[in-house]
């Protein structure tokens, strides 16, 4: 479910459309007030995901990707490095 | 739809450099619950051997919660298990083909014909690309 506003929906129309078409319900809002939704076609209304959830399947995401904020690091971390040592030995840890 | 492994978080979450899972509104992101373990252990991990501060791990580990919280997550059961325990072609570490089976169950669910599965890890693409994921990132 995600709600937005209509000028944020005529302004990307299509990127919306597609969420629907994923299964996402998008509640469109004129000054705060509900005035319209979105979502896939009714006979796919219950998409795989709120099947699967359903289910306890799949532990749903709120896909809020454009909220998505990282900061910098100044010191450059070695991910394969990282994620050997957490799935393997971690000598270096273990040494400490 | 795109299935990420904890490689292709960290690669955002570390701000590393190469290709990285574009994440653009609109887009549908999925893991395996593996997920939180193994990034939440190769963040302490950095912290253990000197290379986040405690103020860069407090700030990491709150960031990472809310990366994770958008992705769709699926948990360890066992229709994830049976697909894991199948034979693959090559050698595979157990953590790498509990990812692989999750991705085929989310493909297999969803009707996904070919799934993007972001790793850039070389051993898990390889546990992947020999199942026939379509992989990206490395």
């Amino acid at each position: 479910m995600k709600d937005i506003n209509v000028s944020e929906l005529k302004a990307h129309l299509s990127r919306y459309l597609r969420m629907a078409s994923q299964g996402i319900q998008i509640v469109v809002k004129d000054r705060d007030e509900p005035i319209a939704q979105i979502g896939p076609p009714l006979e796919r209304a219950v998409s795989w995901r709120d099947r699967m959830a359903r289910e306890g399947r799949l532990h749903m995401g709120s896909q809020d990707w454009d909220k998505l904020g990282v900061s910098k690091l100044d010191k450059k971390i070695n991910i394969q490095e990282s994620l050997d040592a957490v799935r393997e030995e971690p000598h270096e840890v273990r040494r400490r | 739809m795109k299935y990420v492994d904890a490689s292709a978080v960290l690669r955002v979450l570390f701000s590393e450099e190469g290709p990285f899972v574009p994440m653009v509104a609109g887009d549908l992101l999925c893991s395996s619950q593996l997920i939180e373990v193994e990034t939440f252990r190769a963040v302490d991990r950095e912290r253990l051997i000197g290379n986040l501060d405690d103020e860069t791990t407090a700030t990491k580990r709150k960031e990472l919660r809310e990366l994770l919280a958008m992705l769709d997550l699926v948990p360890i059961d066992s229709h994830v298990l049976d697909r894991a325990k199948n034979p693959f072609p090559v050698n595979v570490r157990a953590l790498d083909a509990i990812h692989v089976a999750t991705a085929e169950v989310i493909a297999f669910e969803a009707k996904i014909a070919t799934l993007e599965f972001w790793t850039h890890d070389n051993r898990q693409a390889t546990a992947a690309l020999c199942r026939g994921l379509t992989v990206r990132g490395v």
